[in-house]
């Protein structure tokens, strides 16, 4: 606020004595006065005196104070400069046109020089009030702007919204722009935080309480930001909610910057993948949330050979390795394996879609072959190994960390016995780990070596006593081991996808054989061969299969394709196109362990099947009351479908006589025959027709 | 008539207005008292010209001049006297104006009169 002694004091009177008065009086409390004589001197030098206050005669030669206070008002930075016009007594109208030219009060003539100091005074004070009430708007604008706070005022009664210039901006609108009400501010919140936003501001007003909202907002220009949003209530003495204020500030760069310190505190810098910390927080939710079937498996994974490498090339030469490591360990990632730099030149991997172990060493095999590859760093081609420890929760340790450290152990001891290997943190693991492996490799040298056979066991049609055909299936003839039912082996082989191979091994020796039995005279019986899930999806078994009937020669009506129910069910629609194109083809299509799903018969309409084979676990039950019926109805019906109908595992006379009682005249089991070596089978047909046991039962 | 403007009840001085003024002046009162009884004449001696030669604006500004100086003194009835001058003259009534500046000079007259007085 200005002093007395600052104050400029702006005269202008045709009547010197006025003047004079004016001079003597305020001078006396320390004004500085400045005296103009008409209009047209305090025009010309209105700007020399720049005055805080100007005291202006209405009546005046020439330029009157009516038109020397609009050219003051017309001059910038003046607009609140105080004009007081000296009026006559009780002359309304000079008041009027006074106030109309911009004037900011009035004293009326003659002066009441008693209450005249004071009457200045107070439009100085009014001037300071109102100048500091605009500085403090200013610096709350400029305050706004820089803490990027936009407001806004909602009043109730009307419904009326006010923004401030701030909010205008921050929601790039036109400057002076306005939002008629609050549904054109709640308009810009993001359309994901839009019901939230709204909710907010409707439950203060029910409550009478204020909020505060951290969500997202789209700017006019499409721009997306992240504002704080904080609201407060203003009631009036009743209680009443009257208005709602709010704020909202961008903070966008805030969040923007605590995204960037959470990266820095949670992420390796030299890989950008997630460090210790953010990997042992994930692995401590995930074993928390671990439902009881659930495992986790963490992979600790060392580079053997760092610390050479570091001694010889330096250590941006290892900066160099873990770079291009991780990038390779990176193409490993899918939505349940989190990857991590642990610490130096340690990684650790958790997954957590485990199904076995055959799933545990496929994946470690995965890891070790990243390291199949050099890596270039100068001149240099560089080889790096590494040994993986293994644990798995819930298995081997409890708790997260007890499983980290487990596996961070065991990968110490596979470093310990040389690198390049990996070790499982439970002994039992690593030996059944070993012992599938050794089953694997053996598996594949088996195949090479042709130690996969099919044997052969009987479909005989009970009612004519025709052999009509048989079931390949494969028996491993190991050179050690002996003769291996597929028990052993299929699931391993199914596992590793060995068993594509393998399949394609017993049906092509299958395929041969059938064919020099009808060159020879034996019978041209039909082959029924069995087609894993695999094979139907993963490769174009028809192909395949029209390739080895080309090679071998066997005619297409002599070839049957089983399939499970089981694989009908699961890919129905891919099945069934691949099922029609070897009914094309020519050949005929079974499905196998029927009962064991949940296919109905009706269901099956859709197949293009030409055979049901019962399971045998129906057989083994037949002579209970509920298993009787169920095989009965499902004869009866899948020949009401034209379908043929086989009963697998038939073993004594009750259950085959059961079953020719029910219709069901073609049958597979033990009772005839078990599965034989190609040998077997052709003295089996041999004798068989003169076999008493069909004779006993046709009679 | 417009000579008989309703004032006679006024006082010569209006010691609402002079009291004060003397007070916040203190010594500089008499001395800007006697500046205008001194300059007084001067001016009015330029209105009864004007007023001989019918220039209406030439009366209404030196009749506000007189009028403006005579009220900031609280010199009332002299006031009210040019006052009533102005607004004539305003209106452009000046065609018979002899009895009023005879009066304003009288109460000029008992001004000064008085004004010797205190």
């Amino acid at each position: 606020m200005l002093t007395n002694e600052q104050t400029r004091v702006f005269i202008v009177d045709d009547d010197h004595v006025t003047r004079h008065l004016v001079r003597k009086i305020l001078s006396n409390s320390g004004y500085r006065i400045f005296e103009a004589a008409n209009g047209a001197e305090a025009i010309e030098l209105f700007d020399d005196v720049a005055p805080h206050i100007v005291l202006m005669d209405v009546m005046m030669p020439d330029i009157d104070g009516y038109t020397a206070c609009r050219a003051i008002r017309e001059k910038e930075n003046f607009l609140e400069l105080p004009i007081i016009m000296l009026t006559g007594l009780d002359d309304v109208e000079s008041v009027r046109e006074s106030l109309d030219a911009g004037a900011t009060d009035f004293i009326s003539k003659p002066i009441n020089w008693a209450l005249f100091e004071q009457r200045v005074q107070y439009a100085l004070n009014s001037r300071s009030m109102h100048e500091e009430l605009q500085n403090q708007k200013s610096r709350l604008a400029q305050a706004q702007k820089i803490a990027k706070l936009g407001s806004w005022e909602l009043s109730i009664d009307d419904n009326e919204l006010s923004c401030s210039d701030e909010l205008i901006r921050l929601l790039r609108l036109d400057p002076g722009e306005k939002l008629p009400h609050l549904d054109a501010l709640v308009a810009f919140a993001h359309p994901s935080d839009k019901k939230s936003v709204r909710a907010h501001i409707v439950d203060a007003m029910i409550k009478g309480t204020g909020y505060q909202l951290e969500h997202r907002i789209i700017c006019r220009d499409k721009l997306e930001l992240y504002v704080l949003q904080h609201a407060d209530i203003i009631k009036d003495r009743s209680g009443n909610v009257i208005k709602v204020i709010g704020t909202l500030q961008d903070v966008t760069e805030l969040k923007s910057t605590q995204a960037i310190i959470h990266h820095q505190n949670y992420y390796d810098l030299l890989t950008d993948l997630p460090n210790r910390r953010l990997f042992t927080d994930k692995v401590i939710k995930k074993i928390v949330h671990a439902k009881n079937d659930d495992a986790v498996v963490i992979y600790m994974l060392t580079l053997d050979n760092l610390r050479t490498l570091s001694e010889s090339l330096g250590y941006k030469a290892t900066e160099t390795v873990l770079i291009s490591f991780s990038s390779r360990l990176k193409t490993l990632k899918s939505d349940s394996v989190v990857i991590s730099r642990f610490n130096d030149n340690t990684f650790a991997i958790m997954s957590s879609d485990l199904h076995d172990l055959t799933h545990v060493t496929k994946m470690t095999d995965e890891i070790m072959a990243l390291t199949n590859q050099s890596i270039s760093i100068d001149t240099h081609d560089i080889f790096v190994t590494v040994s993986i420890g293994i644990s798995i929760y819930p298995i081997d340790n409890n708790t997260a960390e007890a499983t980290i450290l487990g596996a961070e152990n065991a990968m110490l001891n596979a470093s310990k016995q040389g690198g390049g290997r990996y070790l499982f943190y439970n002994e039992k693991s690593n030996r059944e780990a070993q012992e599938r492996l050794d089953i694997e490799n053996d598996m594949r040298k088996g195949i090479k070596r042709g130690e996969f056979i099919p044997y052969y066991q009987p479909k005989i049609n009970a009612q004519t006593g025709v052999i009509t055909g048989f079931e390949a299936l494969a028996r491993w003839n190991h050179p050690t081991k002996g003769l291996i039912a597929p028990y052993h082996f299929i699931d391993i082989a199914e596992k590793t996808g060995l068993i594509i191979e393998l399949s394609k091994s017993i049906i092509e020796q299958a395929c041969q054989q059938t064919k020099q039995w009808s060159e020879q005279g034996i019978g041209d019986f039909v082959l029924g061969v069995n087609l894993s899930m695999k094979q139907f999806i993963d490769n174009n078994i028809s192909a395949d299969l029209k390739t080895i009937l080309q090679a071998t020669g066997l005619p297409t009506n002599q070839l049957d394709i089983e399939i499970t129910e089981s694989m009908a069910a699961t890919r129905a629609t891919d099945i069934i196109s691949i099922l029609k194109d070897l009914k094309e083809m020519g050949l005929t299509i079974s499905m196998d362990d029927f009962g064991t799903g949940y296919s109905s018969l009706s269901q099956l309409q859709t197949f293009p099947i030409d055979t049901i084979k019962i399971d045998r676990s129906f057989i083994i039950e037949i002579e209970g009351a509920s298993r009787g019926v169920m095989v009965k109805t499902i004869i009866a019906m899948s020949k009401s479908l034209g379908m043929n109908v086989i009963a697998e595992g038939v073993e004594n006379t009750t259950q085959l006589a059961m079953l020719l009682a029910h219709g069901c005249d073609n049958i597979q089991g033990y009772y005839f025959s078990p599965p034989l070596a190609a040998d077997k089978f052709s003295d089996f047909v041999a004798t068989f027709y003169s076999s008493k046991k069909l004779n006993q039962n046709s009679n | 008539m417009s000579s008989e403007y309703p004032f006679t009840d006024l006082p010569t001085i209006d010691d609402s207005v002079a009291d004060p003024l003397k007070e916040l002046l203190g010594d500089s009162y008499l001395e800007l008292v006697s500046d205008f009884t001194a300059d007084f004449p001067v001016k009015f001696s330029a209105l009864k010209t004007s007023a001989d030669n019918n220039d209406a604006d030439s009366i209404f500004k030196l009749s506000h001049t007189l009028k403006s100086s005579s009220g900031s003194f609280g010199f009332i009835r002299l006031y009210k006297r040019l006052e009533h001058l102005e607004l004539q003259s305003r209106k452009n009534e000046i065609s018979n104006l002899t009895q009023q500046i005879v009066l304003i000079e009288q109460e000029f007259t008992i001004l000064v009169s008085q004004l010797n007085k205190e």
